[in-house]
C-alpha cells in the first residue's frame, strides 16, 4: 500500500479506537491535520521547498506506523550507549515514538521545571496545549508537520518556569527499534520559556536495528520576554535511517536564541529550521555544520522571520561532503515591511572532497523593508591548494595537512556548542571522520581545556 | 529632521517623473485577426512569404504551447492573461515591400525613431552603429547593409533571413532555446513575426556596433520577436537592444527569444537597455516582458557577455543565460535593474558549467523604489565534467523607501569537487550617514543620491559600450529625475 493510503488507513483505525477522547481539542487538531497532509500528498520535485529533496524511500520502503512502547528491550541493546560521555543532565528517552520513564534520568531538574510527555501532558497540562501547539506551525504548507500532528502520539513538553537559569542540559533521546519491520515514528515536542527564564535543549535521534527507520519528529519552543535558550541537534545515525525534523521557534521581545545543529551521518537527514523573530531586539543565532560521507543525503532548510524592527540574526552553515554524498542548504531571511533597522548576515561555505559529491545551495533574502542591513554568502569549492603546499613543504604529508584544514574549517561551529560534554563527543567523532593521529586528536582536547 | 525627510520627497519626485518615450505614432497598421489559433500562425507565416519548414515548426511549437500551462514560480503578481484577446500580428502599413533603400521609409515612421534617437538615414555616419529598427511586428529598416555585407556579415531582419539564409536559420532557430523550452519561448516560436539575424563570419571583427532597435506602436498587439547572433570561429561582435513603448492604460505582452550562438574563439558582447513603458503611477498600464534570452559558447575559448539595464515594463521576467560548454569559454552576466511605482521584476541568470576551466562572472545591481518589488534570481550549475570551473556572483540591491521590496534568490548546484563557486549579495538604503557626508561637504541631497546611484551602478555601466553608456545613464537620470542634477 502507498504510503499516503496507509497513514490515512492507520489514521481512520485510530479515530475508531478513540472513545471519550474524540471531543478533545487535540483530537480536532488531528482531524484538521491529517485532510491537510492528504491534500499536500507527499511532496514532489516541483515542489520548490523540496526541490532538491527526493523522497523516494516513502515509496521504497513499506514503513509501519508506530503504535505501541516496547514491551522490553533486547538483550544487547543498552540504551545507555546512546547517553553523551560524561553527561550531566537530565535525559529523556523515547523509544519508538514513546516514553520510556525507566530509561530516562531525570534529576537535576526535577521540580524546578515541568517535565512532562506529551500523552500526561494531554491531560495534566491540556490548557498549555490548547494554547501553542500548532499556533506558528507549517501545518498548511508542510505535508510533514500535517503528519506529525496527525500522529504523533508522543513527545516532551517542558515548561521552563520565569527567571529559571540553569546549564543544566536537557537531553531529548529518542531511539528507533526497526527490529522486524521498517518503522515509522512520529514524536511531537513542546518547550515553553517562561520570562527571563534560560536554559540548554539538546535532541538526538538514533536507530537500532536491521530494518529502516524513519523518525518524523516536530519541536515547538516559545521564547517570552528576556527567555534565552541554547539549542543542540546532532545527528550521526546509521545507513538505515530516514529522518525528517521540524523545528519552529517563536520569539518575543529580547529573547536570545543560539542553536547549532551538527549532522555527521545518516541516509537522509531533512532539518527545518524557523524562527520567527517577532518582538524587538531579539537575537537568533544558527550554526550548522554537516560533514557526511557514503551516500548520505542532507537537507537543512532554515528560515528566519524578521517581523518586529531591531532584530538581529546570524545565520553560519558549513559543508563537507565526501564520497557519493548529497548536501543541500535552503537559507532564507524574510524581512517583514515592519521590521526596519534589521540586521541580518548569512553565510554557507561547502568544500567537496569528492568528485562524486554534490551541493546544491539556495541563500535567499526577502527584504520588505528599507532601513535594514542584510547580507549573505555561498561558496563551494575544494580544499585550497597554497595551504596544502604550505603543510607539505613543513614536512606534514598531504593527509594530515586535510585533516588540519578541515578541522580548522569546522571548529568555529563546532566551538559554538554550549555543553562540554557534547562538544567533546562531536570533537571526537570529526576527529575520527578525520583519521587524525591520536596524538594531534590528544591536542585538540587539549587546546580546548586552556 | 529636515535631514531625513529630504530624501523621501525626492522619492516622490523620482515617482512623479514621466515617461518621455510614451507617444504614439499615427501611421495605419495591417493586423491579423484577434485571437490565436492555426490559422493566426499560417497567416503571419504567408504574410513573410516563408519557406514549408518554418511554417511546420511554428505549427509544432504552438501544438506544444497549447498542452503547456502558464508558469506561476516567478515572485511577480498579474492578472491572467487573455491570450486570445489580442493582435498577434501588427505591421506599420507600408508600400507592399519592403522599402529598396532608407529614402523610402514612411517618414511618419523615421520621424518616430528621430523623436527616439535613433538615426535611420546613413549619413549620421557619426554615430557609427548599424541599426535594425523594428516596429510592431516587423523590421522598417536596417542601416549600414552594404558596408557590413562587404566583410561578409550578414545583418538583416529575421522574416529577410529565412528568406534569403534559409539554410543557416534551419541550422540554428532553437538549437539554444527550443521551442520546448518554456511557456513563453513555445508561444514565441509559434507566432514570432520579425526580429534580428546576424551571422558573423570566421575570423571577422564587426566594425560596428550591431543594433536593433524595438518599437512597439499599435494597441492590444503583442510583439514577439526573435534575435538569433552566430558568430563563427575566431569572430567578434558586439550587439545593442533598445526598446520603447506608448503610454497606455492595457497591458501589452512582450514575449521575445533571444539566441546567441559562440563558436570557436568568437565572442558576443550583448547589451541591452530596456524601457518599455512602465505603466503609470498607479501600476496602470505597461508592458509585461517576459523574455528567454539564452547564449551557448559552443566552442573552446568562446566568450559572451551579456549586459543589460533594465528600467521599463510593468513585469520583467527575463534570465539571460549562458551554458558554458566549449573549454575555457566565459560567461558573463552585467545587470541594473531599477524598478518604480508598481513595477516588477524578476530577472537574473544561469550560468551552466559544462566545460573545463569555464569561467563565469555575475554583477547584478537592483534598485528599487516607490512600491515596486525587485528580486535577482540566478542559477550556477557546475556539471560533473566541470573541472576547474570558477564563477563569482555578486548581487547588491539598494533600497529607496520603505514600501518596496528587495529580494535575492540564487540556487548553487555542484557537481564537481574541483569547481570554486562564490556567492555574495548585500541589501541596504542609501544610509544618512553617507549623505551626511555629501551634504557636509556641500553636495545636496539631491546630487548626493544620484551620485550614490551612479556609484553603484558603475560596476555595470562601464561595461556598456560607449555610445550605450550614455543612454543607459540618460535613463537612470530620467528614472531619478529631480535628484540628478
Amino acid at each position: 500500500m502507498a504510503i499516503k493510503e496507509k497513514i490515512t488507513d492507520y489514521f481512520d483505525k485510530y479515530a475508531q479506537s478513540l472513545n471519550g477522547e474524540k471531543n478533545s481539542y487535540l483530537f480536532s487538531l488531528r482531524k484538521k491535520s491529517i485532510k491537510n497532509f492528504q491534500e499536500l500528498g507527499i511532496p514532489t520535485l516541483k515542489n520548490e521547498e523540496w526541490k532538491y529533496t527526493k523522497l523516494n524511500f516513502l515509496n521504497n520502503i513499506d514503513f509501519e506506523i508506530s503504535h505501541s512502547s516496547i514491551e522490553g528491550l533486547p538483550n544487547n541493546i543498552n540504551i545507555s550507549d546512546y547517553f553523551i560521555d560524561n553527561f550531566e543532565g537530565d535525559i529523556l528517552v523515547f523509544i519508538n515514538g514513546f516514553f520510556e520513564e525507566k530509561y530516562s534520568r531525570i534529576i537535576e531538574n526535577k521540580g524546578k521545571i515541568i517535565i512532562s510527555s506529551l500523552n500526561d501532558a494531554k491531560i495534566k497540562h491540556s490548557d498549555t496545549i490548547e494554547m501553542y501547539l500548532t499556533k506558528y506551525t507549517d501545518e498548511n504548507s508542510n505535508p510533514f508537520t500535517a503528519l506529525n500532528t496527525a500522529l504523533a502520539n508522543d513527545g516532551a513538553v517542558l515548561i521552563i518556569p520565569s527567571n529559571f537559569d540553569s546549564e543544566v542540559p536537557i537531553h531529548l533521546l529518542n531511539i528507533n527499534l526497526p527490529l522486524d519491520f521498517n518503522l515509522l515514528t512520529n514524536t511531537r515536542n513542546l518547550v515553553i520559556f517562561e520570562k527571563n527564564a534560560t536554559a540548554q535543549l539538546i535532541e538526538t535521534s538514533y536507530s537500532i536495528g536491521e530494518m529502516a527507520s524513519f523518525h518524523n519528529s516536530v519541536t515547538e519552543i516559545y521564547l517570552k520576554e528576556n527567555s534565552e535558550l541554547h539549542y543542540n541537534k546532532f545527528q550521526n545515525d546509521s545507513q538505515k535511517s530516514y529522518y525528517i525534523g521540524s523545528t519552529q521557534i517563536h520569539q518575543e521581545k529580547n529573547s536570545r536564541l543560539f542553536s547549532t545543529t551538527i549532522s555527521l551521518g545518516g541516509k537522509f537527514i531533512r532539518n527545518n529550521l524557523n524562527s520567527i523573530l517577532d518582538g524587538e531586539q531579539s537575537e537568533a543565532h544558527f550554526n550548522g555544520l554537516y560533514f557526511i560521507g557514503n551516500e548520505d543525503f542532507i537537507d537543512n532548510h532554515t528560515l528566519v522571520d524578521h517581523a518586529k524592527p531591531y532584530c538581529d540574526s546570524k545565520e553560519n552553515y558549513k559543508g563537507i561532503i565526501d564520497d557519493k554524498a548529497t548536501a543541500v542548504f535552503n537559507g532564507k531571511i524574510m524581512v517583514r515591511q515592519k521590521a526596519q533597522k534589521t540586521n541580518a548576515y548569512q553565510s554557507n561555505k561547502n568544500i567537496l572532497l569528492s568528485e562524486e559529491a554534490t551541493i546544491n545551495t539556495k541563500p535567499q533574502l526577502e527584504i520588505f523593508a528599507d532601513d535594514v542591513k542584510c547580507s549573505h554568502g555561498a561558496t563551494s569549492g575544494y580544499l585550497d591548494k597554497d595551504a596544502i603546499f604550505y603543510f607539505r613543504s613543513r614536512g606534514i604529508d598531504e593527509n594530515t595537512a586535510q585533516s588540519y584544514l578541515l578541522n580548522s574549517f569546522s571548529s568555529d561551529i563546532i566551538e559554538s556548542v554550549r555543553n562540554n560534554a557534547l562538544r567533546d563527543l562531536i570533537k571526537t567523532k570529526v576527529a575520527k571522520k578525520l583519521s587524525m593521529n591520536d596524538l594531534y586528536f590528544c591536542s585538540i582536547l587539549e587546546s580546548n581545556k586552556i | 529632521m529636515n535631514m531625513q525627510k529630504e530624501p523621501i520627497n525626492i522619492v516622490d519626485e523620482l515617482t512623479q517623473s514621466d515617461y518621455k518615450y510614451g507617444f504614439v505614432t499615427d501611421i495605419e497598421h495591417e493586423l491579423a485577426p484577434k485571437g490565436l489559433n492555426e490559422d493566426t500562425i499560417r497567416f503571419i507565416s504567408a504574410k513573410k512569404h516563408e519557406p514549408e519548414f518554418m511554417l511546420e515548426w511554428r505549427l509544432k511549437a504552438f501544438r506544444f504551447w497549447q498542452q503547456m500551462k502558464e508558469p506561476k514560480w516567478a515572485n511577480v503578481k498579474f492578472p491572467p492573461i487573455d491570450y486570445q484577446d489580442a493582435y498577434y500580428y501588427a505591421a506599420p502599413k507600408q508600400s507592399a515591400n519592403k522599402p529598396k533603400s532608407l529614402d523610402e521609409i514612411d517618414p511618419e515612421i523615421r520621424r518616430t525613431f528621430e523623436k527616439l534617437g535613433i538615426p535611420l538615414t546613413e549619413q549620421q555616419r557619426l554615430a557609427g552603429i548599424a541599426v535594425d529598427a523594428v516596429m510592431d511586428s516587423v523590421s522598417v529598416a536596417t542601416t549600414f547593409k552594404e558596408k557590413l555585407s562587404e566583410l561578409g556579415i550578414i545583418f538583416c531582419s529575421m522574416s529577410e533571413a529565412i528568406r534569403e539564409h534559409p539554410d543557416l536559420v534551419k541550422k540554428y532557430i532553437g538549437s539554444v532555446v527550443p521551442y520546448t523550452d518554456n511557456y513563453f519561448a513555445a508561444l514565441n516560436s509559434a507566432v514570432f513575426s520579425d526580429g534580428s539575424f546576424c551571422y558573423i563570419p570566421k575570423g571577422v571583427k564587426c566594425p560596428l556596433e550591431l543594433s536593433t532597435y524595438f518599437r512597439i506602436n499599435a494597441s492590444e498587439t503583442g510583439q514577439f520577436e526573435r534575435t538569433l547572433i552566430i558568430a563563427d570561429e575566431g569572430s567578434y561582435v558586439s550587439y545593442l537592444e533598445g526598446c520603447t513603448a506608448p503610454i497606455r492604460d492595457e497591458n501589452q505582452l512582450h514575449a521575445a527569444v533571444v539566441e546567441l550562438i559562440a563558436h570557436k574563439d568568437a565572442e558576443i558582447k550583448y547589451s541591452t537597455v530596456q524601457n518599455w513603458y512602465p505603466g503609470d503611477k498607479e501600476g496602470k498600464g505597461g508592458i509585461y516582458n517576459f523574455v528567454t534570452k539564452r547564449g551557448i559558447c559552443e566552442g573552446n575559448n568562446s566568450k559572451i557577455s551579456w549586459t543589460q539595464v533594465e528600467t521599463g515594463s510593468a513585469i520583467t521576467w527575463k534570465y539571460p543565460s549562458c551554458i558554458l560548454k566549449g573549454d575555457n569559454s566565459i560567461g558573463e552576466f552585467y545587470s541594473v535593474a531599477l524598478t518604480n511605482n508598481y513595477q516588477q521584476a524578476d530577472t537574473g541568470t544561469k550560468m551552466i558549467h559544462l566545460g573545463q576551466n569555464t569561467k563565469s562572472r555575475i554583477v547584478s545591481k537592483g534598485i528599487s523604489a516607490g512600491k515596486s518589488q525587485n528580486s535577482y534570481r540566478g542559477l550556477v550549475s557546475v556539471g560533473k565534467k566541470a573541472m576547474n570551473a570558477r564563477n563569482y556572483s555578486q548581487c547588491d540591491s539598494l533600497l529607496l523607501g520603505d514600501k518596496c521590496g528587495a529580494h535575492t534568490f540564487p540556487y548553487i548546484e555542484v557537481k564537481n569537487n574541483t569547481a570554486t563557486v562564490e556567492h555574495e549579495a548585500t541589501t541596504s538604503k542609501i544610509s544618512e550617514d553617507i549623505l551626511f557626508y555629501c551634504n557636509q561637504r556641500g553636495i545636496s541631497t539631491e546630487d548626493a543620491i544620484g551620485l550614490i546611484v551612479n556609484g553603484f551602478s558603475r560596476e555595470v555601466l562601464n561595461q556598456l559600450p560607449m555610445e550605450f553608456a550614455v543612454e543607459a545613464q540618460r535613463l537612470l537620470a530620467i528614472s531619478l529625475e529631480g535628484s540628478v542634477g
